[in-house]
């Protein structure tokens, strides 16, 4: 079972993030701002953070940059009020994972916690596993029963991303960004071309499907 | 110019005595010690003189501008001054004259219209209220049908949204209002802008089964990148919001003369054709009935943001759809 941490100063708050959490069947420890939550991460083993960002004593800003400065990964979701696109921007800046505003849309927090603690378990063992298919991010190779094959470093990033995140839309620039780098000279015709590659090779498997979503970009859609 | 003026006079002056005898010359010489006294003492009586006029000419209108700069400090906006006949129309009098009551004007004219929107606002703002506390009295004294508890609660939740969102869109509006001039403007993509945004908004539409109809080439624009991604935001929130479930909504960027036109449509309920152009309005609400979120101030925070950038924006009904269209010079004002 997986033990979620909620920080936030309000008392109501806390129950209510306890409440949801509790409902979703996770473990609830709760903790009234930065420094108390850094002290049950001291004796706590911990696999999710929700974070409040105006909290006395150390904000949600100060714990999460102590937290990465300290070489942590442990992922956290920030719940906050703060709506302005600069509150966001900040707080991804110093590390959060990501960022919900509230008043809380409990399936929408439940929903973006699960993906969170999927995404971490990838990042951490560095494999999608989807029925009988396994993606290696050290070995760029994806293996399906018996069989291996390793792929062109581009084109397994390009994969490997999309279903990081399965079920959600990238725009090819969104993915020319992050694969190819801002900088880099291709443009995102490159994407389609790869797109087009990577279909190619997994046509007919039954266990993901790359969808072309007319005028926006690419999904991945797991079907096992 | 005073100096040389009562220089020139005091040299009369001297002359006049010693025509008159006043002063004695021995010798053709001036009574050296006797001159300058009375030099001394004519250039006193005459700067004094002067001294006094000067200060009696401009002080009436000096005090008046300062009573009424401290009526407007106190809050009296229906303050103005008016001088009197000795001013020519260009002198620096009028000009001090005209703008103190342009700049008294505006200020009584602000104060006109935050009072109508604090008003408007705080009605907003306790409608809610009075439903959640309300409905929170009830359920907790009890006696009700499973249904009546079910109903109660859901305004409860309703209520709140509606007070959040509006809480959030004021907050937006007064940052946009208090901007007067275009700050941060970029160079950008418009066209992913546009994609980005559409995405950031899935959750809405994918509920209602909504499909996006968007072929357009690549644009760049110069605009504060910020502010234009709040318009999008209301406008794509607004057309989902009206769209028939299961229906289309269309996004077509294109590039005229040195501008970039950007149209959405919906297929959902007409604006009805009285309305059309009090859409723009802050507060203003299509239903009345239904709590919609947002209350109406996305669209007057469009405006403002479009406004800023030198574009317009306009709302269209037509046969079965609505379109909002909105005009933006392309490489910056």
């Amino acid at each position: 079972m997986f033990h979620i941490l909620v920080v936030d100063d309000d008392k109501h708050t806390r129950m209510l993030l306890r409440a949801i959490l509790q409902n979703a069947n996770y473990m609830v420890t709760t903790a009234c701002d930065g420094e108390a939550a850094l002290d049950v991460l001291d004796k706590t083993h911990i696999d999710l953070v929700v974070l409040d960002i105006m909290m006395p004593n150390m904000d949600g800003y100060a714990f999460t940059k102590i937290l990465r400065e300290g070489n942590s990964t442990l992922p956290i979701l920030m719940v906050t009020a703060k709506i302005l696109p600069e509150d966001e921007k900040k707080g991804f800046l110093v590390g959060t994972d990501d960022y919900i505003t509230k008043p809380i849309d409990e399936e929408k927090l439940c929903l973006r916690i699960k993906a969170l603690l999927r995404r971490s378990k990838i990042a951490s063992e560095q494999k999608i596993v989807i029925g009988d298919v396994t993606l290696d991010y050290q070995s760029l190779t994806v293996t399906k029963g018996n069989e291996t094959q390793t792929l062109p470093q581009k084109e397994f990033l390009l994969l490997y991303k999309l279903l990081s995140y399965p079920g959600q839309i990238f725009t090819r620039i969104q993915l020319m960004d992050e694969i190819w780098g801002s900088d880099s000279e291709t443009g995102w015709e490159t994407v389609t071309v790869h797109i087009g590659r990577l279909r190619k090779r997994f046509e007919g498997w039954e266990e993901f499907e790359i969808e072309t979503v007319r005028g926006l970009g690419y999904k991945a859609v797991k079907k096992v | 110019m005073i100096i040389t003026a009562a220089v020139l006079l005091a040299v009369g002056i001297v002359h006049i005595l010693l025509y008159f005898d006043v002063i004695h010359s021995v010798d053709n010489t001036l009574n050296l010690s006797g001159v300058l006294f009375f030099m001394a003492l004519i250039s006193a009586i005459i700067g004094l003189l002067i001294t006094f006029f000067t200060s009696r000419i401009s002080l009436k209108p000096v005090n008046q501008l300062v009573d009424q700069l401290e009526q407007l400090a106190k809050g009296n906006f229906k303050a103005r001054i008016k001088f009197g006949k000795p001013f020519s129309n260009d002198s620096t009098f009028r000009i001090v004259e005209k703008s103190f009551n342009a700049a008294a004007e505006e200020l009584e004219q602000t104060e006109m219209l935050r009072s109508d929107f604090v008003n408007n606002f705080s009605h907003e703002f306790k409608t809610p209220i009075v439903s959640i506390a309300g409905f929170a009295k009830l359920l907790r004294v009890g006696n009700l049908s499973d249904e009546e508890k079910d109903d109660y609660l859901a305004v409860i939740e309703e209520e709140s949204l509606r007070l959040s969102d509006m809480a959030n869109h004021v907050l937006n509006l007064t940052r946009v209002e208090n901007q007067t001039i275009l700050t941060n403007a970029s160079a950008y993509n418009l066209s992913e802008q546009l994609r980005s945004n559409i995405l950031m908004l899935s959750d809405q539409w994918t509920q209602k089964h909504l499909n996006f109809q968007i072929e357009f080439d690549e644009y760049t624009i110069v605009a504060n990148k910020e502010l234009l991604a709040q318009a999008w935001v209301n406008l794509l929130s607004n057309a989902i919001k009206f769209a028939n479930p299961n229906s289309t909504i269309t996004v077509e960027i294109k590039k005229e003369a040195e501008q970039i036109i950007v149209a959405i449509t919906d297929v959902g309920e007409m604006i009805p054709p009285d309305r059309i152009d009090k859409i723009w309005g802050k507060f203003y609400q299509a239903e009345e009935s239904h709590a919609s979120s947002g209350n109406g101030i996305g669209l007057a925070i469009v405006k403002r943001v479009v406004e800023l950038h030198k574009g317009r924006v306009y709302a269209e009904n037509k046969t079965d759809c609505v379109t909002f269209t909105v005009v933006l010079p392309a490489g910056g004002n």
